[in-house]
């Protein structure tokens, strides 16, 4: 299980397109924490999985006292319980010290990094509540941050605002250090035809680049072309597994609700759909409620050929956020997926064609692996 | 009809988008060129009983019309990939169903094991060896792959034993090693299965891998093994493995590591009579 654990719902940043809500004080308690911690356990246990724990905000490190004590208390449970505990975090690394990064090396938690591209990007929407950008503060830690964990992921969010320094925002983050880039536009802003022609133009600039670090043997992760070809490569499996929303995966606000995801732990709104709570657990209707509508047929999608798993129309918590409706995907996500569909198609095509050794590993692990174990691979100089 | 859901009571954002549209893409739409894994190894004969492993993916054109998953056309029938020095299957026949194959062979003679390994060059294995045998021309690689995700992080999966596998080799290459693996030691109150170790040389390392469910090793364990490298009894290597392994973090270990054992080698010999 894949538990979201939001700690707070307070943040040291006013990020316009946040998707959380509201901020303010409002912490996770000791107790809830440790009542989450023990309920996610249980939870993995009963169906035999790992107890995945990914903190979220708010900005997480405002409440990471309770993080850590919730860590703690987890390792000791799991361990008792004979489940594997895992810790991820989503953050905008702010307010990370050295200490902090100590504690996560210990307990091996893996951080996201929130981080929005270049300065010019960044500072475009990431910004503290007096209005000014983040990203200086941010880019001294950048270097600490990647020889803390060399496979750090970042994760970028592109909005009309950011949109023109797209480019050069994923240029900067690769040049940076960055291997791993999840790239997400925020389909809940008002797009326009104007924006989704420069959302064409950033994004063959990034094809560019990203081409050419692959020619040169960079091996990259970038979700926009990435998951895409994987997803095709997969065939038929790839469709099904890119969100299991009250499945696997869940939320958990401070006050213990539990939720179908994200963008739904908004607890100062009476409009979302509400699973349970970690004392009660959940509620059996609501899971199934959300289930069926989860896996539902999306809509216009059902006869489009990019609805073969090329295409990022999965997300049902993004569709409610944007539509109103689990089942219906907002105009700006059709629009940008018409765009980035073909870009990663050519691109794929070309690396195939020109077969890239890069490409080859990652989208058929099998075949790459017979031909590292050839042992007269070596002698004739044949790719990996 | 379609499922209401709860009512958010205000226009939704997607309002706000004029002008763009939730269209499907039904004539014009890009395809890829490049196979899905089931029609790559199809042809690669990875699928659907057949042996022959060569002529695929690398080297392979982009197919025109890529079988369709759904209904692959019998391996017999597929044109024979191109030979190689490693293939063992003769490509001038039409592969057949295991089963079948399984049939027409000869059964195996009774109470005959595996044959055994064939001769080793001893000059092959001066610049390293493992299990007996010579390093690999080309070093392994690890892959780390990821799983899951929607919106919250997906999971960084790998496999411990590809990890081994490299730590393994750069280990051998660099200290010139005769690496055995998961080697059971049983020294000073300490019972230790190292996943390489040269008994002669005394150098080796453990692993750990809390993806392949080990537990990091106990503190006293740890003051054991610092106590032996002092001593110059041992030098055993503990890599654990938390978070996703990387080559170059990988390799940077290993190398500090055996720079500090070339300054202060351990005896050479057997270290107890209890080590195995």
């Amino acid at each position: 299980m894949n538990a979201l654990v939001h700690l707070t719902h307070d943040c040291n940043l006013r990020c316009p397109y946040c998707f959380t809500g509201a901020k303010f004080a409002r912490e996770m308690s000791a107790e809830t924490a440790r009542r989450s911690a023990e309920f996610v356990i249980d939870h993995a246990k009963e169906h035999g999985q790992r107890a995945v724990f990914s903190f979220f905000g708010g900005e997480p490190m405002m409440a990471y006292d309770t993080l850590r004590e919730m860590v703690l208390h987890a390792e000791k449970v799991a361990e008792e319980r004979g489940v594997h505990a895992v810790f991820r975090m989503n953050t905008n690394g702010l307010l990370i010290k050295e200490e902090h990064l100590a504690f996560f090396e210990q307990h091996d938690l893996i951080f996201i990094l929130s981080i929005d591209g270049n300065q010019a990007m960044h500072d475009a929407e990431r910004r503290t509540e007096s209005g000014h950008g983040s990203f200086e503060a941010l880019a001294k830690k950048l270097p600490r941050f990647l020889e803390h964990n060399p496979g750090m992921m970042a994760s970028v969010v592109v909005t009309p605002t950011n949109l023109p320094h797209t480019a050069d925002g994923i240029r900067f983050l690769f040049d940076a250090g960055f291997r791993f880039l999840i790239i997400k536009p925020d389909i809940t802003q008002p797009w326009s035809e104007d924006h989704v022609a420069e959302l064409s133009r950033q994004y063959e600039l990034v094809a560019e680049d990203y081409l050419a670090r692959m020619r040169r043997g960079d091996d990259l992760y970038l979700n926009l072309f990435d998951d895409k070809w994987i997803n095709h490569a997969k065939g038929a499996e790839g469709i099904s597994i890119r969100c299991d929303v009250g499945t696997s995966q869940i939320s958990i606000a401070p006050s213990g609700n539990i939720y179908p995801c994200v963008r739904w732990v908004k607890e100062e709104e009476d409009t979302v759909p509400r699973l349970g709570d970690v004392w009660q657990g959940f509620i059996p209707h609501k899971l199934d409620e959300i289930r069926a509508a989860s896996h539902a047929p999306k809509s216009p999608c059902n006869d489009c050929s990019y609805n073969d798993g090329r295409c990022a129309n999965e997300c049902a918590c993004e569709h409610y956020s944007a539509t109103g409706r689990i089942d219906t995907p907002a105009p700006a996500l059709c629009e940008h997926e018409r765009v980035m569909v073909p870009i990663a198609d050519r691109v794929g095509n070309t690396l195939w064609r020109e077969q890239n050794p890069i490409f080859l590993r990652k989208l058929y692990p099998k075949l790459a692996q017979i031909r590292t174990n050839r042992p007269d691979d070596g002698a004739k100089g044949a790719t990996p | 009809m379609k499922k209401k859901l709860p009512v958010l009571g205000k226009p939704t954002p997607a309002a706000s988008q004029r002008g763009l549209a939730a269209k499907p893409v039904k004539s014009g739409a890009s395809r890829p060129e490049f196979p899905t894994r089931g029609e790559a190894y199809l042809k690669a004969g990875l699928l659907g009983g057949a042996t022959l492993l060569a002529g695929c993916g690398g080297s392979a054109p982009a197919p025109k019309q890529p079988a369709p998953v759904t209904e692959p056309a019998p391996v017999a029938q597929e044109p024979a990939p191109t030979p190689t020095t490693t293939q063992q299957v003769a490509t001038d026949q039409p592969a057949v169903p295991p089963q079948q194959a399984q049939q027409s062979m000869p059964p195996p003679p009774p109470d005959q094991g595996p044959p055994p390994p064939p001769p080793v060059d001893p000059a092959l294995l001066v610049n390293g060896s493992i299990d007996g045998q010579p390093l690999a021309s080309q070093m392994p690689k690890f892959k780390v792959h990821r799983e899951g995700g929607g919106i919250g992080p997906a999971e960084d999966m790998w496999d411990p034993s590809e990890v081994e596998a490299y730590v393994s080799w750069q280990m051998a290459k660099e200290g010139k090693l005769a690496l055995k693996s998961n080697y059971q030691l049983d020294f000073d109150g300490v019972q230790l299965t190292l996943a390489g170790y040269d008994p002669d040389k005394n150098i080796g390392y453990a692993y750990y891998d809390k993806f392949g469910g080990d537990t990091a090793a106990p503190k006293d364990v740890h003051a054991k093994l610092d106590g032996w490298m002092k001593a110059n009894k041992a030098a055993i290597l503990l890599i654990e493995v938390g978070r996703v392994p990387d080559t170059a973090t990988m390799k940077g270990k290993i190398m500090k590591f055996m720079t500090q054992v070339k300054k202060h080698p351990p005896a050479t010999g057997p270290l107890s009579a209890s080590a195995s």
